[in-house]
């Protein structure tokens, strides 16, 4: 594919497909303005109330101070509502993928409008990415925005919640641009994907909810904690006191163990009154490997990258299909 | 160069060949006219030419590039039996979605041609009836200014006055541009008017490919006696006979009418109807126009 018909392609886009141009970056920037308008109200509200302080990364409730004030006590009630924004947040892109994603392609299949594009100066490689490339960067630099506004966001919104701030939790994980924009290029590839598998609207539509469903479940229960576990720091610590342990709410403990003189790990503890005499008696030493916290935005990265490499491969897969089966 | 050739072309979808075993070839420069009854693979054959779908066997050429080619796509304009169109666009963005993807575009040719049929630019493509669909896909399909124009059924949605109106159109293009066209239709009689060469599918494979001239003047309309149709097959080709009573009509190919037999001249019609009446027969390309049975 050439500049030229890169730009030739861009400006058909605009004109076949100008509801989805404008409606991916409407709707991120739409809702990135929301949360930073909610979010410049809540910091402003703690500004006045001097309880901007309280919002520490490093501290469990903000400071004994904090916990006292019957501002901050009324600042941070424990509600879900953070919680499910939070979720509605992260559904954004898959509503993206869902109804300005699938489609552009299903449909133009359905309606055969696409030998109109195949029978002018463009193949249907040329009709497949450069409508594609023009609609997924656009709505990744938008989710990036968004994601961007939603972390900014949540920052103040799971204190609201009653939460203490942690940064490996799942829900801060996923509200970060890296994670939103990979999530966004994804669904868009896997919207395309879906669309040039199936070529009919609501079969993709529903091809594609399932498959995001289980690529997001493989990302939670299988990827994150794969990933968690590579690259660990691991420490010395003591069994029987909270000293050289690492803090609780800026790093990810990912494993702890017992290991004897020799270097051996203990594979499980005696039904003794006293554990800690016990480990004491048998010289046994305690460690633990974690996370820090300087290691989040390389995993976060890292993260964004597998996403956004699975989404290449489902591009790749649907050039490839639209090959070896053009619309006969 | 010729317009079209293709090779031992064959389309199979799943078991059943659309096309098969086409060997045809089309020179520049011609009218040619695609006939046919329903399922005769006359789309098919349109679309492996356009472009828009890839044959099972053989090969297929037009101006020298393989079908979907960049070359083939710079010098090719189709437009398919679906009319194709963006119909949630307004006619002004359908226009410049299609300036938008060709490097080669005739703005003033295709927005004369509009406003000569009275489109507004404004008016949505899926608002405007079906005959005014056609000419849009048409329009922008010569706007294009291509050298070879594939057209399956463009004829179908359009009333008799703006069928002669496009005809003419058509006409005026070949003339001065000295396009090639392949275009397919039933209405056998719009394509008398226009078609310099035949092209008859039946049944997926090619049954006539000749120069319109050519096979008009080989071929007559005998009527006699139908009890001596069988003593006329020692005597002339016959491509088919219609016995009514006791007399019979016989499209045959000779030059010269026999003994005791009425001759006219064959329309493009009755050629048409009389070598679909008789799938058997034949008439391959060559400078015999020999009928193989």
């Amino acid at each position: 594919m050439t500049a030229v018909t890169v730009l030739r392609m861009t400006r058909a886009a605009w004109y076949k497909h100008r509801f989805s141009v404008v409606g991916i970056p409407g709707v991120f920037l739409l809702a990135a303005l929301a949360l930073f308008a909610d979010s410049v109200v809540q910091r402003h509200w703690l500004s006045v109330h001097h309880l901007s302080g309280c919002l520490v990364a490093n501290a469990t409730t903000g400071g004994s101070w904090c916990v006292s004030s019957a501002a901050w006590a009324s600042f941070s009630n424990p509600s879900q509502t953070p919680n499910v924004i939070a979720a509605a947040v992260l559904a954004l892109p898959v509503l993206v993928g869902l109804f300005a994603g699938v489609p552009w392609v299903a449909r133009e299949f359905e309606s055969g409008a696409f030998r109109f594009t195949w029978t002018q100066g463009t193949g249907p490689r040329q009709w497949l990415l450069g409508t594609f490339g023009p609609l997924v960067l656009l709505a990744a630099v938008s989710a990036a925005i968004y994601g961007a506004a939603a972390y900014w966001w949540y920052q103040v919104a799971q204190w609201q919640a009653g939460t203490s701030i942690w940064s490996w939790r799942w829900t801060s994980f996923e509200l970060t641009p890296f994670s939103i924009a990979g999530w966004t290029v994804l669904t868009m590839a896997l919207a395309l994907l879906c669309g040039v598998l199936i070529r009919r609207v609501l079969p993709a539509m529903i091809a594609f909810i399932v498959t995001l469903g289980a690529c997001a479940y493989l990302s939670q229960t299988w990827l994150r904690p794969w990933l968690f576990a590579i690259g660990t720091a691991v420490k010395q610590v003591s069994w029987s006191t909270s000293a050289g342990w690492p803090p609780s709410t800026t790093t990810y403990t990912v494993e702890t163990w017992l290991q004897t003189p020799s270097g051996q790990r203990v594979s499980g503890l005696p039904a003794v009154n006293n554990v800690s005499a016990w480990i004491a008696q048998h010289h046994y030493t305690s460690w633990v490997a974690y996370q820090p916290h300087n290691h989040l935005i390389w995993l976060e990265l890292a993260r964004s990258g597998i996403l956004v490499t699975v989404a290449a491969f489902a591009v790749l897969a649907s050039v490839w299909w639209l090959r070896i089966r053009p619309a006969d | 160069m010729n317009a079209i050739e293709t090779r031992g072309l064959g389309k199979r979808y799943r078991r059943t060949w659309a096309v098969r075993d086409c060997d045809l070839t089309v020179p520049v420069g011609q009218v040619a006219a695609l006939a046919g009854p329903n399922g005769a693979g006359k789309t098919t054959l349109l679309r492996i030419l356009a472009g828009l779908a890839a044959p099972t066997t053989g090969t297929a050429t037009v101006l020298g590039a393989a079908p979907g080619s960049p070359q083939a796509r710079a010098t090719v304009s189709a437009m398919d039996q679906t009319v194709p169109l963006y119909r949630h666009l307004r006619v002004v963005d359908q226009l410049a979605a299609a300036q938008a993807l060709n490097d080669q575009w005739d703005a003033d040719l295709a927005v004369q041609r509009l406003s000569a049929l009275g489109m507004a630019p404004s008016a949505r493509v899926g608002k405007l009836s079906a005959g005014q669909q056609a000419q849009l896909a048409l329009t922008m399909a010569l706007a294009r200014r291509p050298q070879l124009l594939l057209l399956d059924e463009p004829l179908a949605s359009l009333d008799p006055l703006a069928r002669q109106d496009v005809l003419g159109w058509l006409m005026t293009c070949v003339a001065e541009d000295g396009l090639s066209v392949v275009f397919s239709s039933h209405v056998i009689a719009e394509l008398e008017r226009v078609a310099s060469y035949l092209v008859v599918l039946s049944a997926g494979r090619i049954q006539v490919a000749a120069t319109v001239d050519s096979l008009l003047d080989t071929h007559l309309a005998l009527t006699g006696p139908a009890d001596a149709v069988d003593d006329l097959y020692h005597q002339v080709e016959i491509v088919t006979a219609q016995r009514a009573g006791r007399q019979a009509l016989v499209l045959a190919r000779t030059g010269a009418a026999p003994p005791d037999w009425a001759a006219r001249p064959v329309t493009m019609e009755e050629l048409v109807l009389g070598y679909l009446r008789e799938p058997a027969a034949r008439v391959v390309p060559g400078p015999g126009l020999e009928i193989v049975r």
